[in-house]
């Protein structure tokens, strides 16, 4: 092989990317050569260097940054998030809800027929219900896709709201560290719970 | 379970928020790296990495797998950063096929060199007066430990314009240190 195409495989060889085959012709050569052996140290003294150089990066005051502009973005008016427009879609989204709106009317049906002896089992669901239930108001700029990425995160549910001053009812598998969780995310006013 | 970029990328297309701030903690650092050798400014290295996030955040869906996530990353930043510099109306962007070098003679003492490139502060010195473009490349080939092909991709040049910028900046850097031990 010629002495510049060895040259040019030195660095793969020092990135450790190349076949066993390659690896093996390359160490022989550059045992047999001298000139070879001091390209080898040469580059393996700029890798170490540059391995080693420390240019430190924005970390967080870069990520909160970013989360702002992002926010700021989605916020704009006319702003249309691709996740949600007819295009990008799932294509089973259609059979979901027409589905999911076919159970509607079937268990609103049903509920109209129950007498009012039963509105007891009802109340005791909802008082279990809330046990997990965190009354929570996020701060005012709070985008909806960052709620949501904040719930999915603590895998949360709404089951309620929001009211008209912007109070969401939140159920967690673990009310209590939750509300920690959300209290110290920064997106929120406050966050407590819902059972008095 | 840390999750794979093709995942997050996925996640951070349906606007996960808790993606982004995975994605970006994983790939601030090269990123930021990779500008910072381009333009020599903590600021403008920062602003880089501010805008091909948000690149990310809209256009994550549209990555294709043809490339590693970060030779795309790093594609998007190079676009970036000649568009900073050209509004800047800098003069060092050279997006044509030949680098533009010293004319300097090929010959150096290799022993010299060798002798010189054990000294690390000799070598930091001379890494540190490569142009902008010869520590980029130098930075994808040893730090990001890329291959030619991806190199060729992220820079969006050739891959003969990838060894050519190699062998001037080796070239550059031979002559660098030699001139510490004349």
């Amino acid at each position: 092989m010629e002495h510049e195409k060895i040259i040019a495989l030195l660095p793969p060889y020092l990135n450790d990317q190349l076949s066993v085959v390659q690896r093996d012709f390359i160490r022989h050569a550059v045992n047999e050569n001298q000139s070879l052996q001091q390209e080898l140290i040469f580059l393996q003294s700029i890798k170490d260097s540059i391995k080693s150089e420390n240019i430190r990066p924005p970390g967080d005051w870069g990520w909160r940054r970013l989360r702002r502009d992002i926010l700021a973005e989605e916020s704009k008016p006319g702003h249309i998030d691709p996740a949600k427009t007819e295009h990008n879609k799932p294509s089973w989204w259609k059979g979901i809800a027409i589905a999911a709106s076919i159970a509607c009317v079937v268990q609103s049906g049903y509920m109209i027929q129950q007498d009012s002896a039963q509105s007891k089992s009802y109340h005791m669901l909802s008082t279990v219900e809330l046990e997990n239930t965190v009354k929570v108001q996020f701060m005012a700029g709070v985008s909806e896709s960052d709620i949501r990425a904040l719930l999915i995160n603590l895998q949360g549910n709404i089951v309620k709201g929001p009211s008209a001053v912007g109070i969401y009812h939140i159920r967690f598998e673990d009310r209590q560290s939750a509300i920690t969780s959300l209290e110290i995310s920064g997106l929120v006013d406050y966050a407590e719970s819902a059972q008095k | 379970m840390e999750q794979d970029d093709i995942t997050l990328l996925k996640r951070i297309g349906d606007k996960e928020m808790a993606a982004v701030e995975i994605f970006y903690h994983r790939h601030e650092n090269s990123l930021y790296r990779f500008a910072f050798k381009k333009l020599n400014n903590e600021f403008e290295a920062a602003e880089i990495v501010n805008t091909v996030m948000l690149e990310v955040w809209n256009t994550a869906e549209r990555f294709e797998g043809r490339s590693k996530v970060s030779t795309w990353l790093l594609g998007i930043a190079n676009h970036r950063i000649i568009d900073h510099l050209r509004k800047r109306k800098h003069n060092h962007v050279a997006i044509d096929e030949i680098d533009p070098i010293a004319d300097e003679k090929d010959g150096v003492d290799m022993h010299k060199v060798v002798a010189a490139a054990q000294t690390r502060r000799f070598i930091n010195g001379c890494l540190r007066k490569l142009s902008g473009e010869h520590k980029q490349v130098m930075e994808l080939l040893f730090f990001q430990e890329e291959s030619y092909e991806e190199i060729a991709a992220s820079m969006a040049c050739s891959i003969g314009t990838v060894k050519s910028r190699i062998y001037h900046a080796k070239k550059l850097l031979k002559k660098c240190l030699e001139k510490h031990l004349a």
